[in-house]
């Protein structure tokens, strides 16, 4: 455990978390074991947390402090032409090193938190303290206290994969290529 | 893209101009909290907050 800068309010749009739980996916076993380059020593892991909002920019209106939040993994900016598809895990504004990833992958994805440069490079959620960009799309207020931390915490990544699958096999127009990638036809 | 002089800024600019004309933001992570940079790209600092060094 290392001591760390707390974060800071960087754009209008970030709000910063105090991180009440977090986890280990296995997700990042792909960082442990190197198959996603450009970690750096230092980086802080986690793209799965929940906390309360104790700080806010000037544009983030639908958050409170205070607010209990489970915060998404993908960042998305809400306005570009993916986040308006609903597709926001390839947002095209949210990951500033997106041409590393172009060169690498062939792609973008948008930025993920505590998940390498790749991704934006991000600071994770393993920490006292997160900054959350764009607050006023990603995070989802918990507004029932009856629910604890673990029943609500997999919301920023196990369950959205988990209701998202049977959509993609019930989908007409959806297909997928040999080699793995979906792409789109006809209905 | 270069790291130095006009070559990174052919690659930041549309970008940039991009997220400002969508977000009203250009997005800043904590490896690249001056925003996008192809020269901060090929040189990462930890993500972590800078500290007030932005």
């Amino acid at each position: 455990v290392e001591n760390v800068p707390d974060p800071q309010i960087l754009n209008p749009r970030d709000a910063i978390v105090k991180i009440t739980s977090t986890t280990i996916c296995g997700s990042d076993l792909h960082l442990y074991d190197g198959y996603v380059p450009t970690m750096r020593s230092g980086d802080i892991l986690g793209h799965e947390f929940l906390g309360e909002v104790v700080e806010m920019g000037a544009d983030v209106k639908n958050l409170s402090l205070g607010n209990r939040v489970v915060v998404p993994f993908p960042i998305a900016c809400g306005h570009c032409y993916q986040c308006r598809r609903g597709m926001f895990s390839i947002c095209e504004n949210s990951n500033p090193n997106a041409a590393l990833a172009e060169k690498l992958w062939g792609h973008a994805p948008g930025g993920i938190y505590g998940y390498s440069s790749l991704t934006g490079g991000y600071a994770g959620g393993r920490a006292e303290y997160a900054r959350v960009p764009f607050a006023d799309v990603g995070p989802i207020k918990i507004e029932n206290s009856d629910l604890t931390d673990d029943q609500v915490l997999f919301l920023s990544d196990a369950s959205p994969p988990g209701t998202t699958a049977p959509t993609c096999a019930t989908s007409r127009r959806a297909t997928w290529s040999r080699s793995g990638a979906r792409t789109r036809s006809g209905p | 893209v270069t790291v130095n002089g006009r070559g990174s800024g052919v690659n930041d600019e549309p970008r940039r101009f991009k997220a400002r004309l969508e977000t009203g933001v250009e997005p800043r992570s904590d490896k690249t909290p001056e925003g996008l940079s192809a020269f901060r790209q090929i040189l990462q600092r930890p993500a972590q907050s800078a500290g007030g060094a932005v």
